[in-house]
């Protein structure tokens, strides 16, 4: 978005613009003309809407549980309401689900901190570099471990550095002492972490790229002619073009942030103990699907999804007030 | 966990390394977060409904185990096998069925020729959905919660089984109670306490995994690594077990004595009770047992030692019999009833496998270990298959066709020329074989087992020894097949609770102290409860 996009528009040409908000021309069109205008581009929306009110709407409903004694097998209607006892897990302070909160919030920090910037700065090196032939070789490369399923994964790093892994064994083997990463509670944060980075680092960058490829050349060419050399241009140049990519993914991370890899985690859950590895979302699964503590899983899961969507509307806020686009405009 | 019979468990119950819990469940999956009104006990109308016991008399047993209680051993197939089920059971239409497995998962249909063979002979093509059993819970709760069941479907240690029933399995009642299960006759043939796993509130809702003493978990060793080491399997204190295990363990050449954590074995040395022990009127758990401390200790010093392998908390079942099949571990813990697949899983032909009896940790003579449950669990058939029912019960009673037909011959062994060679008489899988029949039939549906090891000479005398030896000792779950309702509601994570703080305490990732605390949640969280209730049913059963 470019600020003429913002600009106040005139009030005149009604057709082209693509604008949201009606101007006192638009005002003047009813309802039915509109329709009647519209009606292709409507249709074509039709088919996803249903999808979206079939898998993003409808399943709300499914969120009465956490107020219901919930019973599986009597279902929605038959179970007995019990208003927000459920939550008395959440707001008296369960010490397995403040675990399990700790254990989200660390991660959630790591991954904002370490994770986050990976892809960014791997972006950058890789449009640094001269040659497209390496660059496409390298980028191909990084983008492989984005499509093997976690099961996999997991199972690379347990072959590698599992008790019995190539590097344990041949450490044994030639008389040292092995050293303890899977199912090792202190290393299981750096574990997941390094999972996080190997499998989609590499991915994550083709967004960074894609706007890299957008910034005039022009500018550098400006820069450079005022003397500034390569950290200047990334500086003054190369960052700020990343910028509105760069506040909008932050923004939708903070959605997430309460979402820290379940498949990732459930799969290594045993061999470390939830101690460190229970966070939110395999506390709802342990508690509910597994345990049949339903309605408190329900809870759960309805105070995360309430922190998210708070978190992102405050972030976009707070763009807005940064003078950057966010996510939105409200 | 780790076993063929390893009933319906949590990977991380698995991963307790033979947890007593995982036992437990072995001895309780009719009691461990089932939970079944006991057909002879709680109302005196469960008698009604209970299938009648009608044995099979076709063949004589080699060594006779009724009165050990153990099951029969066979040393030679039957020369002529009769052919015991006349008609294919099946009606053409698809059967789908959802169960577990502890073996590796077989080749497609198209590539399968066993499988072909098997839809053949069904008259069904029969579709077969397997899960390890570590994941079965967490399979077959989301299973549930998908509304997705199979046809036939192993029901899972999930809470409120009994409502889970109500609502989505066939009552079977109409079709098995009483005389009406001659119609089944393989059916008919398992034995009357292993029905009382699938009774709930006075109706059948399904057909038991029949197993017993089979299921009992016992120390396997390779007793050709141990000789080559000059190593007795004879062990006589928690001493001598430790030393025996450091002899056997050799970490430059990555050998570790035991494949997993011997939990049950260690649990076994001090007497713990099975599960739940009688004290008077009371019923008491055997959290609140005085030597678990002592016993964590134990297990603590096998595991810093580098005695247990090091990925023993963070794999699959099938790992074990890896393990110990190419010898990476002498000792596993495991049911009596995976020595076959102890057996067909050998690298080296060498391969000897023996039963390490359990010490009195102190020395004063036999330790005792645990009686396997009279089922490990049991299939329903769902409710949306309702008017199949009659199709799908023939389908369960072609499966539990008892040792020495051709039913038997074929489910376990194939066809001969493809799947078996013939030996001395005796069929012996080949690896084709072992590979294309692992279509967890045995946890679909299961005749009463036999000891029957033809792989090998000398193995079916061994474990029925073996067993002689150890089961009529064996420690009996006082509640297994009792009804609590807390135990259904709660039991399942409560025992969750304890099998994770186990193997942390094992790990060392919490203090052997940690123990008296959690027993102490434990006992007010529910398991206070679920001891009272079980009082009451047992006392009501007299």
């Amino acid at each position: 978005m470019t600020d003429a996009d913002l600009a106040p528009a005139p009030s005149d040409t009604t057709r082209d613009r693509p604008r949201f908000e009606p101007t006192a021309g638009e005002r003047k069109i009813s309802l039915l003309l509109r329709l009647r205008r519209d009606y292709p581009v409507l249709l074509l929306a039709i088919p996803g809407m249903l999808v979206v009110c079939a898998f993003q709407y409808y399943p709300l409903w499914g969120n009465v549980i956490a107020f219901q004694d919930y019973q599986p097998y009597l279902g929605v209607n038959q179970s007995l309401w019990s208003g927000f006892e459920n939550f008395s897990i959440v707001f008296n302070g369960d010490p397995e689900f403040l675990n399990a909160v700790k254990n989200t919030l660390i991660l959630t920090a790591i991954q904002t901190v370490i994770v986050f910037p990976a892809p960014i700065v791997v972006a950058l090196v890789l449009h640094s570099l001269l040659s497209n032939r390496i660059r496409q070789i390298v980028q191909t490369i990084i983008y492989l471990p984005h499509f093997m399923s976690w099961v996999i994964v997991v199972a690379v790093f347990q072959q590698v550095l599992g008790g019995t892994g190539m590097i344990n064994n041949w450490l044994r083997s030639h008389g040292y002492d092995p050293i303890h990463v899977i199912g090792n509670a202190e290393a299981f944060r750096a574990l997941l972490t390094s999972q996080v980075m190997w499998k989609d680092t590499g991915w994550a960058t083709i967004l960074f790229l894609a706007v890299l490829s957008q910034i005039d050349r022009s500018l550098y060419e400006a820069s450079a002619a005022d003397g500034a050399g390569r950290w200047r241009q990334t500086w003054h140049v190369t960052l700020p073009g990343l910028k509105p990519i760069i506040i909008l993914l932050l923004i939708l991370k903070l959605g997430d942030s309460l979402t820290v890899g379940f498949e990732q985690i459930i799969l290594q859950q045993p061999a470390v103990g939830i101690g460190t590895s229970e966070v939110l979302d395999t506390y709802v699964y342990n508690n509910g699907i597994i345990g049949g503590d339903w309605g408190a899983a329900a809870a759960v899961g309805l105070v995360k999804s309430v922190v998210a969507l708070a978190l992102v509307l405050a972030a976009n806020k707070l763009a807005h007030r940064l003078g950057e686009e966010g996510v939105y405009r409200g | 966990m780790s076993t063929p019979d390893s009933r319906l468990v949590t990977r991380r119950t698995l991963l307790a390394g033979l947890g007593a819990f995982g036992l437990a469940g072995a001895a309780g999956c009719s009691n461990e977060g089932r939970g079944g009104t006991s057909g002879a006990d709680t109302s005196g109308a469960s008698s009604d409904v209970r299938p009648a016991y009608l044995r099979y008399t076709g063949v004589e047993p080699d060594l006779a185990g009724a009165e050990y209680n153990i099951p029969n051993a066979f040393l030679r197939y039957p020369a002529n096998p009769v052919r015991a089920v006349e008609a294919p059971p099946g009606d053409g239409k698809p059967i789908n069925v959802l169960t577990y497995t502890n073996t590796p998962i077989p080749p497609k249909v198209e590539q399968n020729l066993f499988w072909q063979e098997l839809n053949n002979r069904v008259g069904s093509p029969v579709s077969v959905s397997l899960t390890p059993s570590v994941d079965y819970t967490q399979k077959f709760a989301t299973t549930v919660a998908g509304d997705q069941l199979a046809d036939i479907f192993l029901v899972g240690a999930v809470p409120q089984v009994p409502q889970l029933l109500q609502a989505k399995a066939t009552d079977l009642t109409p079709h098995l109670a009483g005389d009406k299960i001659k119609k089944y006759p393989f059916l008919a043939n398992l034995p009357e306490t292993a029905w009382n796993a699938c009774i709930f509130g006075n109706k059948v809702y399904g057909v038991p995994i029949s197993r017993g003493a089979i299921s009992s978990q016992a120390l396997y060793c390779r007793a050709d690594l141990l000789e080559q080491r000059g190593l007795s399997a004879q062990v006589k204190n928690a001493d001598e077990f430790v030393e025996l295990c450091k002899a056997l363990t050799d970490r430059r050449r990555n050998r570790f004595a035991l494949a997993a954590a011997p939990t049950a074995f260690v649990r076994n040395m001090f007497d713990m009770p099975n599960n739940w022990s009688e004290n008077g009127t009371a019923v008491v758990s055997y959290f609140e047992h005085e030597a678990h401390e002592q016993a964590f200790e134990l297990l603590r010093k096998l595991w810093s030692s580098g005695y247990v392998h090091p990925d023993a908390f963070s794999g699959q079942n099938q790992d074990l019999k890896v393990r110990f099949g190419n010898g990476t571990s002498a000792l596993a813990v495991d049911t009596f009833s995976a020595w076959p697949s102890y057996l067909q899983t050998t690298v080296d032909p060498q391969t000897r496998i023996g039963i390490i009896p359990p010490p009195k940790h102190d020395g004063s003579g036999q330790g005792r270990i645990w009686l396997g449950a009279p089922a490990i669990g049991f299939t329903a058939i769902s409710k949306k298959a309702e008017a199949r029912v009659e199709t799908l019960l023939a389908y369960l009673n072609f499966l539990a066709a008892p040792f020495g037909t051709q039913e038997y011959l074929f489910r376990k062994f194939g066809l001969p020329g493809v799947h078996h060679r013939v030996v001395n008489g005796n069929p012996v899988l080949t690896p084709k074989g072992f590979s294309e029949t692992q279509l967890g039939l045995m946890y679909q549906a299961d005749s009463p087992w036999t000891i029957f090891l033809p792989e090998k000479e000398g193995n079916s005398a061994a474990e029925f020894n073996a067993m002689k030896q150890l089961c009529p000792d064996a420690i009996a779950d006082p509640v297994a097949g009792l009804y609590s309702e807390t135990n259904v509601r709660k039991g399942p994570q409560l025992t969750e609770t304890m099998t994770q703080l186990t193997n942390d305490i094992i790990q060392g990732r919490q203090p052997v102290s940690a123990w008296a605390g959690a027993v102490k949640k434990w006992k007010s969280g529910g398991g206070d409860q679920i001891a009272e209730e079980f009082a009451q049913a047992l006392e009501a059963s007299r």
